[in-house]
């Protein structure tokens, strides 16, 4: 029940925009296509909905190669957002509904739930165009879930989005995950996504630079840091004195201990270290320099993660 | 052709449902009420703008011979009919204290300067709007006359006709009167022969009347077919750009062929101006059933149209409206934003005026051999063929034939142009021709 992709390629005359990439979304899990502008994620999201044809690779949904029947079965937002606005709101979600398979009836009968879910209950009737373009995301949002796919494709579903639509369709695509569905999801927002995505892969230029779970891409990092903070400097004043700089800067020196890499002084200041049990170490000095209010490790966001590897790759 | 009915069904309600499009449905009616009634809607503003005055100067003997002429009977019907009134105009006073006395050299004999007077208060009158014309006539033996007419402005050419009208009837009697000839012998000489015509295919009623009427009601079909078809076909092109510039064809397309949404499109554009049509036809023959609505001067009963020649309308409605609809398909499939819409039609409307202005040639003259053989050629064929079977005579073998050229022609484009859309309905890229004939010879794709 999972989606496969193999070998995918494509080239746009001397452009190469997606070059072997391989990849399996799986069911009750949310699969991160991540990359910066023109990574390839919106070309490979294309040739899987068929409305690119790829130069090379496979696509299988179910074990079978995707076709018009099967592609029924994927519920789409697309990045660059239209609906028709001349049309009324329900009258544009039973046409997609129809298309993908609903009765008239049946699409008519869940529009009208999702749209009371969203709070567009009295919108049904109304233009799309009158709608704010908050409200449009959502109506597109409930076009590409209407039928209930048992494969969704989101490709940046936040662009657009207030922050609280953007908890709102969060919500959703946990709930979504949560029904057994397998979604595919494209972001260049590693911070919007980071706590969505179960597995992920990372793009440059159309090629895979990393794969994997957060976790284990986080895992993979050999930079371990923590980050500490005294009360006396946590209750300081906000105002940076020449005196405070002067204190952080002895407490930074007394800490640097054996296994330590690196230290940055600050009213928090973030100790990198070798390996855990130095971190032990470094919190024992901080003690006996003071009452310590926090000390944490710190786990590098997706975004550094991201960054790191285009670094690399460069 | 999966999801084929339901891109139909959405493309062809949501068009209905759009009170613009009825509104479009009256302004047809009313377009064709329109032109089918011209000539009396002329006449009425014409009828309505009051009476033409017209000076008449020259010497006394020549204005009083016109005037003579004008008060005949027959004359002043004429005169009525055509609103014009004709008066005599003399100068308020010559050298030699003949104050308010016309010049004594009668003829056109006498000096030029005594119709200066005459002249100076018809030229007053005509720059303070008394008059509208002023005519300097002058008689001679013959029955002939000459003259000079003076108006306030150069452009009304309808006022310079009415004056020629008059004068040459004025003229024709003057004419008439030196030569002793009867009213017969005018007729003889400057009317058409009263004949009757008579066609075998007609029946009892007079063939000009019949040829009339023909000419009129294929002018107001020519003039259908060539606004449904640009119509029909223009709107095509406009959906498709609306949906792709609007990205919404990217939610459709994963679930329909483009093939399949290709064809929902076209044949939905067809139904809707179909039902157009039929709403306007409808209303137009309930119109005609009141009464007649003229045309070009002859008057005809829209309902009395052949039952036949409406078959041929609706048939070649429907293969011209696919040759196009491929064409702009095709052409569609490339454009992403509206303002490169003209660029790329332009060249594909432009044969279509020209054909239409071709069928306008045709309705005078449906058996051309320029006509024959354009109507052979299928980008014209909906209208010369159209002209040519209301008109002239066309052979049931030669029908067939232009009309098989038609349906394979448009059946071919639909099948190219399918292949184009295939290929190119989701390219964003910029128009141009370059690219255009780059995706025919396949060479460009999505």
């Amino acid at each position: 029940m999972a989606l496969a992709v193999q070998g995918l390629k494509k080239s746009f005359g001397a452009v190469r925009a997606v070059d072997g990439i391989d990849f399996e979304a799986r069911p009750g899990r949310i699969f991160g296509l991540l990359g910066a502008n023109g990574a390839g994620k919106t070309t490979t999201l294309r040739m899987i909905l068929g409305l690119v044809a790829p130069d090379a690779g496979k696509i299988r949904w179910q074990g079978r190669p995707l076709d018009e029947k099967t592609r029924r079965e994927i519920g789409y937002l697309p990045e660059e957002r239209g609906l028709d606005e001349q049309a009324k709101v329900e009258e544009v979600l039973v046409y997609l509904g129809t298309l993908k398979g609903l009765s008239p009836r049946e699409a008519r009968r869940r529009a009208a739930a999702w749209l009371e879910r969203f709070g567009l209950g009295a919108a049904r009737r109304r233009k799309v165009k009158t709608l704010s373009k908050g409200n449009q995301q959502k109506v597109q949002f409930i076009a590409a879930v209407l039928h209930d796919p048992a494969l969704v494709i989101f490709d940046e579903p936040f662009s657009g989005f207030d922050p609280v639509n953007v908890d709102l369709i969060r919500e959703e695509m946990q709930n979504l995950k949560a029904q057994g569905k397998t979604i595919l999801l494209s972001s260049h927002r590693m911070d919007q996504v980071e706590a969505l995505v179960d597995e992920l892969i990372l793009l440059r230029r159309g090629r895979i630079v990393r794969r994997g779970t957060v976790a284990a891409l986080r895992a993979a990092v050999p930079v371990i840091k923590y980050v500490l903070e005294w009360f006396d400097e946590a209750e300081a004043p906000d105002e940076e004195t020449p005196a405070a700089r002067a204190e952080w800067a002895r407490r930074a020196e007394a800490l640097r201990v054996p296994g330590v890499r690196s230290i940055a002084a600050g009213r928090q200041t973030v100790v990198e270290v070798e390996d855990d049990d130095v971190a032990q170490v470094v919190l024992r000095t901080a003690l006996s320099l003071g009452r310590v209010r926090t000390f944490a490790r710190l786990e590098p966001t997706l975004h550094e993660l991201f960054v790191a590897a285009m670094q690399e790759e460069s | 052709m999966r999801g084929f009915g339901a891109v139909f069904r959405f493309s062809f309600s949501s068009k209905l449902k759009n009170p613009a499009y009825w509104a479009s449905v009256g302004m047809i009616v009313g377009a064709v009420l329109f032109f089918t009634n011209l000539e009396t809607i002329v006449r009425y503003f014409v009828d309505r703008q009051g009476e033409t005055v017209i000076g008449i100067g020259g010497t006394p003997a020549d204005v009083q011979a016109v005037l003579s002429l004008a008060g005949d009977p027959e004359m002043q019907a004429m005169l009525e009919r055509m609103h014009v009134r004709l008066q005599a105009t003399f100068g308020p006073a010559a050298e030699g204290g003949k104050a308010g006395r016309a010049p004594d050299a009668a003829g056109g004999r006498g000096p030029e300067a005594a119709l200066e007077p005459a002249k100076a208060a018809g030229e007053a009158g005509v720059a303070s709007g008394a008059l509208d014309a002023y005519v300097e006539v002058r008689l001679y033996p013959s029955g002939r006359m000459t003259g000079t007419v003076l108006t306030k402005t150069g452009t009304n050419a309808s006022l310079n006709e009415r004056v020629t009208d008059v004068f040459q009837a004025l003229q024709r009697r003057l004419a008439a009167e030196r030569l002793g000839l009867g009213p017969e012998m005018v007729s003889a000489l400057v009317d058409p022969p009263p004949f009757t015509y008579r066609t075998l295919q007609g029946g009892e009623e007079d063939a000009r009347e019949q040829m009339g009427l023909a000419i009129g009601m294929t002018y107001v079909m020519v003039l259908l077919l060539y606004l449904f078809i640009v119509g029909g076909a223009g709107s095509l092109v406009m959906e498709l750009i609306r949906e792709k510039s609007s990205r919404f064809i990217e939610l459709v397309l994963p679930s329909v062929s483009p093939l399949a949404y290709m064809w929902a499109k076209i044949l939905a554009m067809l139904g809707v101006f179909v039902v157009q049509y039929a709403a306007a036809g409808l209303i137009l023959y309930g119109v005609s059933r009141r009464g007649t609505v003229t045309l070009f001067g002859d008057s005809f009963d829209l309902s009395k149209m052949p039952l036949d020649l409406l078959g041929y309308a609706l048939l070649l409605f429907v293969l011209g409206y696919l040759f196009y609809a491929a064409i702009f398909a095709a052409v569609g499939s490339m454009i992403a934003r509206v303002e490169e819409a003209n660029t790329a039609t332009t060249p594909v409307t432009l044969l279509f005026v020209l054909a239409f202005i071709i069928a306008m040639w045709a309705l005078r003259m449906p058996d051309a051999s320029f006509v024959r053989v354009l109507s052979w050629l299928p980008p014209f064929t909906p209208l010369l063929l159209f002209v040519r079977i209301a008109l002239g005579s066309v052979a049931g073998w030669e029908i067939a034939g232009i009309v098989g050229l038609l349906a394979l022609s448009a059946a071919a484009l639909l099948a190219f142009a399918g292949r184009l859309f295939r290929r190119m309905i989701l390219s964003y890229e910029p128009w141009s021709w370059r690219r255009f004939w780059q995706a025919m010879r396949g060479e460009a794709s999505v």
